[in-house]
């Protein structure tokens, strides 16, 4: 999944919200229960309460409703784009799922079946069996233009940026994926610049996450609003 | 207690012949003579009698008249006097004491000031039919404060000092004075001491007394006193011999003045029957009896030192035994044997051992027979923590009367000890293996051995020939060293206990057929490998899957085993009987009744000839099953469902599979033979836990094929090829969070 970024003359549009096809992926996520998270590169930071960074992609592991199924996995990737000027990076996530179906074991051994590679290092075995109930995608919402929040800029920045003209800007980023148990707690992605911080069952609000985790390098909020629900 | 009786009764039909002879008013208030009726009128009677300072000069039959015929006593005894008037007056003394010692006579005493503040009396205490003096009290008063003590000269006369002691004239010095009160009172032609007459006294002995002092050959400053009728010698601080020797050369010098009782020492020594400890509080130092904080329990150490008495002359007694082969060990064993079982009937729940009376034992060992009984005395009081001296007096009384210190009915009286001794072993022995068998039975079997108060090797001779005795019914050569090892003896009680209840008079042959080569199965089973037979102990109610388990292996054991005395029969089904039996850990019964069961039905007999094939064929299925057994129990840590599944794919996969699972050790695991194809064993075992996690080929380790966690990722089990153990192998894992591993090798 990558971001769609469209220039013309007059508009830059970045938008990365996920497409029906991905949401379609996720919605398996539903009423599964999250058995293991599997990290590329992981630092574990033992705080008051546990936080896990990740550069690098995380894997999902979720136990499958499916008898039939061994493992569901989904692997989601973090692309930061950079969006020159006034625009702080913006989030986007790619997920690939995959789906092992349990076979015997002699089958199994001579046709591996596809799973996730060697190169998840680091495996945190989940601590609760809750079941995912719903999840939430977050994201930056802006429609802006340029000259409007930065009335002293010069044409020479704009060409150098790409901008030629004074153009109007619609981003839709996703900064965040709330996992909800059906027990109200979270498990929380926030999207990072080449990774991920993952806070598992977390209780309470998510606001108050996303307003302390807000990236503002020159002063301009981002607008985060509820990009996408799967129910 | 019969003894004291007879002597109570005999006293106050005494005392009864006497009122009618005097016709005193004070006599004619004692009647029948029959203890169980009384009451305060007699003890009041018995009481004004034992006051009356001239009762047993004008009744006793035998005493001699006071040479001066006086009618009062010395002050200092009155006072003796006064004090038990009023110690009576707030509990009754009197009876205990003229039932133990007699009547006092008062006006018969010895008394002496011994120093301004210290006085002492010495009261003879004289029962009616007596013709000497047996107890003597003993009233010393110093500062005010008035003790009291008896003298027994029963225990004084029992207590055996050798002469070199330094206490040695201390007793002969107590000693002495009942000779002199019997001169005195009723042999002597003369008086020799003028009792009552306290000048008369001082002038007597003290003219007559010379004091040497002298250093012996173990460098003890002995003084040695020498009079008239008697002389003593005692131990004292070499000060004193510097003082009157000057150097320690042995010469002798002679006192200016002495004492005639030096009771400095005597409260040293018997300090738990001597003198009470005196209120050190102060505050006491009148002589008003009333105001008295003395510990009032003389009586009760008169009946100890009377106690001490009895045992002491029945330890001697012991001596007399002739051609006695027992040693000092045995004889005081048997002693202790039989006063430990006679005291029982009087003092519930005491039980002595040597090692309580190891004192007694020494004491005995030296033949200082007094000091044994005291010794033993002591140890009583000690272990039955009671304060019932009547019981124990009457236990001693007792003893001396009705048993004989020598061993009855036995060819000599010294082997007599011996058996008496082998036969508390043997019971002993019988109670603590838990043996099936008399007393009788055992000493029949194992013989005399040279020793039996030795419980530890008296254990071992008989352990060795209750092995001889089933060895020559048995087949128990090869099983020797096991059975006879520490381990080992309960088992072989257990076979001995096993045999006798199936080869009594009531056994037929096929129960003797049958119990013999279970026996010998059990033997070997229990011998063979270390490994022991099946108990079912841990197996818990009918719910256990493992009991489920258990039944269906035992029941496809047994239908092998019978199969060739039953050929084409069915078997009944398993009662109840033989788990309760094997959860008990009775196996040898357990097989027993199942067996037994299965002939029975089929009606037929256990075959002589089989006893050998099927007391090989149970041991090799026993061992079987219990190795198959030990396998499920640690299974069973893992869970009862993992017990349940692995079981429902064994038995789709094995017919016998008792024959075919079993633990092996804790390296190898459990050897799985005949189970076909591993990886086939591993879905059908995987597809009986749907709710598993399944393990991502990241998750598995080193050789594993596959895996999957249960139980919330408590219990992880999985496939393996390889690795070191199991080179070329495949090897089920089972494994608990905790890192316990069980494990299960495909053969």
């Amino acid at each position: 999944m990558q971001a769609k970024i469209k220039r013309t003359s007059t508009d830059f549009i970045f938008d990365s919200r996920l497409e029906k096809p991905a949401l379609t992926l996720l919605q398996g996520c539903i009423g599964s229960s999250i058995r293991s998270i599997h990290l590329e590169r992981a630092q574990l930071a033992v705080l008051p309460t546990l936080k896990i960074s990740c550069m690098g992609r995380c894997c999902f592991r979720f136990k499958s409703k499916d008898p039939k199924v061994v493992a569901l996995n989904f692997i989601f990737q973090s692309h930061f784009q950079e969006i020159k000027g006034p625009i702080v990076d913006q989030g986007a996530l790619a997920i690939q799922k995959i789906v092992t179906e349990k076979r015997p074991l002699r089958e199994a051994l001579l046709n591996p079946p596809q799973d996730i590679d060697s190169s998840f290092a680091t495996l945190i075995q989940y601590p609760s069996q809750d079941p995912i109930v719903r999840i939430r995608l977050y994201g930056n919402q802006e429609r802006l233009n340029l000259k409007d929040i930065e009335p002293n800029i010069n044409q020479e920045d704009l060409i150098k940026w790409g901008f030629s003209d004074y153009p109007n800007m619609e981003i839709d980023s996703i900064e965040f994926v709330s996992f909800e148990h059906e027990n109200g707690s979270q498990t929380i992605l926030s999207l990072d610049n080449g990774g991920f911080w993952i806070q598992l069952l977390r209780e309470g609000s998510i606001d108050e996450l996303m307003a302390n985790s807000y990236i503002k390098p020159n002063g301009y909020d981002k607008s985060i609003i509820l990009q996408h629900e799967i129910v | 207690m019969k003894k004291l009786l007879a002597y109570g009764g005999l006293f106050l039909l005494v005392v009864f012949f006497n009122a009618c002879q005097k016709e005193t008013p004070i006599l004619e208030t004692t009647n029948s003579g029959d203890k169980g009726l009384s009451t305060t009128t007699q003890q009041s009677g018995q009481a004004i009698l034992f006051f009356d300072p001239n009762f047993l000069s004008n009744n006793h039959p035998h005493l001699k008249a006071a040479v001066d015929n006086r009618t009062d006593i010395d002050p200092f005894v009155a006072e003796v006097r006064d004090y038990l008037i009023a110690q009576n007056a707030q509990e009754n003394i009197v009876d205990d004491i003229i039932e133990l010692a007699g009547y006092p006579a008062w006006d018969r005493s010895i008394a002496d000031l011994l120093s301004s503040n210290e006085s002492i009396a010495l009261v003879p205490y004289i029962k009616m039919e007596d013709e000497s003096v047996q107890t003597i009290l003993v009233a010393y008063r110093r500062d005010g404060l008035m003790n009291v003590k008896f003298w027994n000269r029963s225990f004084l006369s029992n207590f055996n000092i050798p002469a070199d002691n330094v206490m040695h004239g201390v007793w002969s010095n107590c000693l002495s004075y009942f000779d002199a009160l019997d001169e005195e009172l009723f042999t002597g032609s003369s008086s020799n001491i003028n009792t009552d007459d306290q000048s008369t006294v001082n002038n007597s002995v003290s003219s007559r007394n010379s004091i040497h002092y002298f250093i012996n050959d173990n460098g003890i400053c002995i003084k040695r006193v020498e009079l008239s009728t008697y002389s003593y010698e005692i131990g004292v601080p070499m000060q004193e011999c510097n003082d009157h020797i000057g150097n320690p050369g042995g010469s002798t010098s002679t006192p200016s003045s002495g004492r005639k009782f030096d009771f400095s020492v005597f409260g040293n020594w018997w300090q738990h029957t001597f003198f009470p400890t005196p209120n050190s509080g102060g505050g006491t130092s009148n002589n008003n009896p009333n105001n008295s904080t003395v510990n009032w329990n003389f009586v009760n150490d008169l009946r100890l030192d009377l106690a001490q008495s009895e045992l002491a002359a029945y330890v001697q007694r012991l001596l007399n035994c002739q051609n006695t082969e027992a040693s000092t060990q045995e004889r005081f064993q048997y002693l202790v044997s039989a006063l430990s079982s006679h005291l029982q009937g009087n003092i519930p729940g005491l039980e002595l051992n040597l090692g309580d009376l190891s004192s007694a034992l020494e004491s005995f060992s030296n033949e200082q027979y007094m000091s044994a009984g005291a010794a033993v005395v002591e140890a009583v009081l000690a272990a039955s923590n009671t304060t019932d001296y009547d019981a124990i007096l009457n236990s001693m009384v007792d003893l001396f009367s009705t048993f004989s210190p020598c061993p009855s009915g036995s060819s000599s009286e010294g082997d007599g000890i011996l058996e008496v001794l082998c036969q508390d072993a043997a019971i002993a022995f019988i109670s603590s293996h838990g043996l099936n068998m008399s007393p009788a039975d055992l000493q029949a079997l194992i013989g005399t051995p040279s020793s039996c108060s030795n419980q530890a090797a008296f254990d071992e001779f008989a352990l060795q020939k209750l092995f001889n005795d089933l060895n020559t019914k048995l087949d128990l050569d090869d099983n020797m060293a096991c059975l006879m090892s520490a381990q080992g003896t309960d088992q072989l009680v257990n076979i001995a206990n096993f045999y006798n209840a199936h080869h009594g008079d009531q056994a037929d042959d096929c129960e003797e057929n049958l119990s013999t080569a279970i026996c010998n199965a059990f033997a070997d089973t229990y011998c063979e490998e270390g490994i022991t037979t099946l108990n079912l102990g841990e197996v818990g109610n009918s719910a256990d899957p493992i009991w489920t388990i258990m039944k269906e292996q035992l029941w496809e054991m047994l239908k092998e085993l019978t199969a060739d005395f039953i050929p084409g029969g069915t078997l009944v089904l398993l009662g109840p009987e033989l788990f309760n039996n094997l959860q008990s850990g009775d196996w040898m019964n357990a097989m027993y009744n199942a067996v037994d069961i299965v002939l029975n039905e089929a009606d037929v007999c256990f075959p002589i000839a089989k006893v050998a094939s099927f007391g090989a064929g149970l041991f090799v299925t026993a061992k079987q099953l219990a190795e198959f057994y030990e396998a499920f129990k640690k299974i069973k840590l893992f869970g009862d469902q993992v017990v349940s599944k692995l079981y429902h794919v064994l038995s789709t996969k094995l017919d016998d599979i008792y024959k075919n699972f079993k633990w092996v050790n804790n390296r190898v695991g459990v050897e799985l033979k005949n189970a076909g194809d591993p990886l086939e064993f591993w879905d059908e075992l995987e597809a009986l836990f749907p709710d598993a996690d399944v393990l991502s080929p990241s998750e598995l380790a080193p050789y594993e094929l596959a895996g999957i966690k249960i139980n919330g990722g408590q219990v992880r089990i999985s496939i393996k090829f390889g690795g070191n153990n199991n080179p070329d192998g495949y090897t089920l894992e089972f494994k608990y969070h905790t890192g316990y591993t069980f494990k299960v090798r495909f053969k």
